[in-house]
């Protein structure tokens, strides 16, 4: 094996870890910490890139160029969305409903392609048993459902037990 | 055919992979923080090209060493030198406080109001509890931790005490 070409190996393997951590830095944590789906995409598009760069397949200058597009594009879909204006809905979808006053939503189940196992299903995960519980479930941009529940379902807080106590003298 | 080599090198791959995470200790792959995962990703991508022997096994060791080596580095360093920490994982920002929405740190994290409400519920906080938050953060991790004001706490069973006096 020519030592030399394992050395630009490793050097090339240096240069994407570098590139890597300023793209991850400049995107910010919650792209690739906290997934909506496209996030993921991103992240896996980025992550499946860089073979061909650190075994030299393709020249440094390609794959920068390739994953400063990918990352430029990504940030720009994250101002759209930080700017509320009608694109997040489109790049990103909007929660679907799936429990209202204690009831399965058909139409968010429907959307989100969710039958009243999966919802019960998720229920559970977050520790509730009784749909009745629940105010309110829905499955949010990120794919993780959401529950908030009924007043009379809520643990009870401390303000609960000693009013006085409470809100005024937080 | 060389379905056997094909097999063998699979082999050699899980083999190398195991062996350099359990060296590099749990926390260097435990997607701590959003670069964690992408390097996991990376890995993962370097393997396919070994196993179709479109790069020999040696390459494909040097490269594998190299990332880890150079991650395990700067881990080692970071945690030695804060500000080498904040520079490769940054800070945590302050997105919420009192219930109100901060603007400034949800304009750093490109976090909508829409987005900071979904986080929220996250935590079973409805929208006209907020004022039940004390802070939320985004963390380093990308998750966002959401803390109640003391009153708005779940009771604890020391509270019970203050009823059944």
């Amino acid at each position: 094996m020519d030592p030399h070409e394992l050395l630009m190996t490793a050097l090339r393997a240096l240069g994407v870890y570098v590139l890597m951590l300023v793209v991850i830095r400049v995107l910010g944590k919650r792209t690739v910490g906290n997934f909506s789906a496209f996030d993921l995409l991103v992240a896996l598009m980025l992550g499946e890139m860089v073979d061909e760069i650190i075994y030299g397949d393709v020249s440094i200058v390609q794959g920068v160029v390739a994953i400063g597009v990918v990352a430029a594009l990504q940030y720009g879909n994250e101002w759209l969305s930080y700017w509320d204006h009608g694109f997040d809905a489109i790049l990103e979808g909007t929660p679907s409903v799936v429990v209202r006053n204690g009831v399965f939503d058909e139409k968010g189940m429907r959307a989100e392609r969710m039958n009243a196992k999966e919802v019960m299903a998720q229920l559970r995960v977050l520790g509730v048993d009784d749909i009745r519980e629940v105010k309110q479930a829905m499955v949010e941009n990120d794919g993780v459902v959401s529950v908030l529940k009924e007043d009379w379902a809520q643990a009870v807080r401390k303000a609960d037990l000693a009013p006085e106590r409470g809100r005024d003298a937080r | 055919m060389e379905l056997e080599r094909i097999a063998v090198r699979a082999m050699i791959v899980y083999v190398i992979l195991l062996g350099l995470i359990r060296v590099s200790g749990k926390r260097t792959l435990a997607q701590a923080t959003p670069f964690d995962f992408v390097l996991t990703l990376i890995l993962g991508d370097l393997i396919d090209d070994a196993l179709w022997a479109e790069v020999p096994l040696a390459r494909f060791v040097v490269a594998v060493v190299a990332l880890t080596v150079t991650h395990v580095l700067v881990a080692w360093a970071s945690s030695r030198s804060e500000a080498l920490d904040r520079l490769i994982e940054g800070e945590s920002t302050a997105v919420m406080e009192d219930g109100d929405p901060l603007r400034a740190g949800r304009r750093r994290e490109r976090m909508s109001e829409k987005a900071l409400a979904c986080e929220v519920r996250h935590a079973g906080i409805d929208h006209e509890d907020w004022p039940e938050v004390r802070a939320a953060h985004v963390e380093c991790s990308g998750t966002v931790s959401v803390l109640r004001h003391e009153w708005a706490r779940p009771a604890q069973k020391k509270d019970a005490a203050r009823i059944t006096r």
